[in-house]
């Protein structure tokens, strides 16, 4: 199983409905951060760097939904800090299902386990479980032991009960191709996930270690040298065809950071979702007073290394929609792709 | 603020003409012609102007770019004064005029293909690329001069110039291309294609240097660490 046919059909009727109301920004998906808490403090994370008054801040069930409403939105992707530590996570997620919001519960795993018996498997459900590496490397990355074991088998739990489950990995300087071959075939064949996510790591300049990013070329070779494997054709990505090769550097894209809007505790955040300029109290005031012009790559210094999904996917996916050709392909890796 | 526009080709020229004082600087020698005037007319601003090829994908025939700085493959990069640059910037702003303000790539040949697009794109993120500004901008430097370059766009990143243009290095060698490309019907389309986008991009160049231009003509803040001539 891989991105639900009704998923698609949402993104692609929105952006079609979108342009026919002549709107040049409008949102595919909202970021939702409904804490900043983490019960990890990875070593590449800039999110988590807050007062603890902040960090005991929560998001109620009614603010996130009221800011989906006001975003309009068809996809949820509720990150954080960990989402799963907030106590009132199943009634957001369940508010959501209600609304037919497609829900993207971005979590390290550590909490999955407690939560699955208290939800229901539905088709506008999935929890993306981050992993950057096998047991070692994963570890190291989120600076704790026994993680990896933790979010691999609430990734098992979350399979054996109907959840849909993805995966999200960031590829950071100490990732080698090789260890990534290793991690995306384990998730295929081994836990069989219905997708795979990947993204190099953005340089916060707040990370506890700016060793572990890279630099724009070096992403482009180690992407190239990601997808060069031969299994390349059995990992089924949650991502467009167009995406993975800019990844590889085979494909122009500019960022279109208005795509995926990120609503936090503090507010709306300008003018990204990995860029913090501050915040707005509406959608509207985001959208409309921002200078989108003044951001992407080459046009601020600090994009420079920025290949992100959440600033470069929206680009691609407008780009897929725009032609069928590219809409077949994306259909083929995603929800036709196929393990060995 | 006495200004003086430097356009590589007549062609850009012609856009601009009646609205200031402008040189054509040509391609090859563009920093000698550029010395030559400043040390003539004295400007108190250099405004470099033109048309471009775009790199960065989001740009078509007619967006214009500002340039953030000058880049060229194994020189150090150029910054245009920042008093001088964010009073272009307020302007472009206060008459709701769209703009991208990014790195400009020079390059010694015409940049033609779309993979060799990419390939820039990739290693420089400028948003532009020509075949002058990077001389024109140390030109200006070396005489104490501040500049701003404003560029706007000719040909998309997704597009490729006509194979005949390959070579292209001066206003003459237009003719040339034509002859070529009379004997290559499969560039005509390229052809076309190129002439409806440079009607776009002549109707936007004197509009934004214009722009540019009223902005470096009212007094900013200088930086003093650049003296004056």
């Amino acid at each position: 199983m891989g991105i639900p046919a009704s998923e698609a059909f949402a993104v692609s009727t929105h952006i079609l409905k979108q342009r026919i109301k002549g709107n040049k920004r409008y949102p595919l998906v909202m970021m939702l951060e409904p804490l900043w808490r983490c019960n990890l403090a990875c070593v590449g994370c800039g999110k988590i760097q807050h007062s603890e008054e902040i960090l005991g801040t929560y998001m109620s069930p009614q603010e996130c939904w009221d800011a989906a409403d006001e975003c309009g939105a068809p996809i949820i992707s509720i990150a954080g800090g960990e989402p799963l530590i907030h106590p009132q996570i199943g009634e957001i997620i369940n508010g959501f299902i209600e609304r037919k919001k497609f829900l993207h519960v971005c979590t390290n795993g550590l909490l999955l386990e407690r939560w699955l018996p208290r939800l229901e498997p539905s088709k506008y459900l999935t929890f993306t479980v981050h992993i950057d590496g096998m047991r070692e490397l994963h570890d190291e990355m989120v600076d704790r032991k026994g993680v990896f074991d933790k979010a691999v088998a609430g990734i098992r739990e979350a399979k054996r009960r109907g959840f849909r489950v993805s995966t999200n990995t960031t590829v950071f300087a100490d990732s080698s191709p090789e260890q990534m071959r290793e991690l995306f075939n384990f998730l295929m064949d081994d836990l069989d996930v219905d997708g795979m996510q990947v993204s190099p790591g953005y340089d916060y300049p707040k990370a506890p270690n700016q060793k572990v990013f890279l630099q724009r070329p070096q992403m482009i070779e180690t992407f190239r040298q990601i997808f060069a494997f031969p299994e390349r054709k059995h990992w089924r990505f949650f991502q467009t065809p167009i995406f993975l090769e800019f990844l590889e550097g085979k494909t122009a894209m500019q960022c279109t950071a208005w795509g995926n809007p990120t609503r936090t505790v503090m507010g709306w955040q300008r003018p990204c979702y990995l860029m913090n300029e501050g915040y707005v109290k509406t959608f509207d005031e985001l959208i409309n007073e921002t200078e989108w012009d003044r951001y992407g790559y080459g046009r601020d210094s600090r994009c420079t290394n920025c290949m992100a999904h959440c600033g470069y996917e929206a680009t691609a996916v407008k780009a897929t929609i725009a032609s069928p050709l590219e809409g077949v392909r994306a259909a083929i890796s995603t929800m036709g792709g196929k393990k060995a | 603020m006495d200004v003086l526009i430097a356009t590589p080709t007549r062609r850009e020229a012609d856009a601009i003409a009646g609205r200031a004082r402008v040189i054509v600087t040509g391609t090859g020698g563009a920093a000698d012609e550029l010395t030559h005037a400043i040390k003539e007319q004295r400007p108190g601003v250099v405004i470099v102007a033109g048309y471009c090829g775009a790199l960065d994908p989001s740009l078509r025939a007619g967006d214009v770019v500002i340039s953030r700085m000058a880049a060229q493959a194994g020189s150090p990069e150029l910054l245009p004064e920042k008093g001088l640059i964010d009073h272009v910037r307020d302007e472009f702003h206060r008459r709701k005029s769209v703009f991208v303000y990014s790195r400009l790539l020079t390059t010694v040949h015409a940049v033609a293909s779309k993979s060799d697009k990419l390939a820039l794109w990739n290693e420089f993120g400028a948003a532009g690329v020509d075949m002058e500004t990077y001389p024109l901008a140390r030109a200006a430097e070396d005489a104490r001069i501040p500049w701003v370059a404003v560029r706007v766009v000719l040909d998309a990143a997704n597009t490729a110039l006509p194979a005949s243009l390959d070579g292209w290095q001066e206003d003459g060698d237009e003719r040339q291309a034509l002859k070529r490309a009379a004997l290559r019907p499969r560039e005509w389309q390229s052809y076309g294609r190129l002439g409806l986008a440079y009607r776009r991009a002549s109707k936007a160049l004197p509009r934004a240097v214009a722009i540019v231009r009223a902005a470096a003509q009212q007094p900013w803040e200088r930086d003093l660490s650049l003296p004056l001539v």
